[in-house]
């Protein structure tokens, strides 16, 4: 049990979320969208992994 | 039982978190519920996995046909995934994708159940025949 990859994704969560208030603030929009993104594009990369862990966990235990 | 406590606590962690990050990134917070789902899921996996090498030893020693609890087998883990998957998307307020998963994972299984139901309509056919 990974307990720490759910901390690092709402520490990502929050960073993501107060540069985008900072950047939404300061007139930047498409800066604080890209910001979002790429937050969740990382987010997602960590969670693809675990993901497929749980797949080829499952295919190799009920024999698919 | 160290792990099931683990997974007590970091369902309680995420839940807490979700609802910390959910407020402002609702996107972020579905992610943590589906890695927490994930983590949960592979835990309990792995105290599937003596439960399965039990079945497969009673399989042995009770000499049962093998092609019956394979396929009983792969509709349990079908029926795993598609449920957490579905779970996720009313989660996340899409009910109608987690829906047609579970038509989806339906369909699978009674594809996979097929040979069950030929073997049975076959036996049924001996059983009619020797009437």
């Amino acid at each position: 049990m990974e307990i720490d990859l759910i901390f690092k994704i709402a520490a990502i969560g929050i960073i993501v979320s107060i540069l985008n208030q900072v950047l939404s603030r300061s007139g930047r929009e498409e800066q604080a969208t890209m910001t979002t993104l790429a937050g969740l594009v990382v987010v997602l990369m960590m969670l693809a992994q675990k993901i497929a862990q749980l797949f080829d966990l499952v295919k190799t235990l009920f024999e698919f | 039982m160290d792990k099931f406590l683990q997974g007590c606590a970091a369902v309680l962690i995420g839940v807490i978190l979700i609802l910390l990050i959910g407020k402002d990134r609702k996107d972020l917070g579905l992610l943590i519920s589906v890695g927490v789902s994930c983590m949960v899921a592979l835990t309990a996996m792995q105290y599937l996995k003596p439960v399965l090498d039990f079945i497969h030893r009673l399989e042995s020693v009770g000499n049962l046909e093998s092609t019956g609890i394979r396929i009983l087998l792969k509709v349990i883990g079908i029926g795993i995934l598609s449920e957490i998957a579905a779970l996720i998307c009313s989660d996340a307020g899409n009910s109608s994708l987690g829906k047609s998963l579970q038509y989806l994972s339906a369909a699978v299984m009674l594809w996979l159940s097929l040979p069950l139901f030929t073997m049975l309509m076959e036996l049924l056919q001996r059983i009619l025949g020797e009437l």
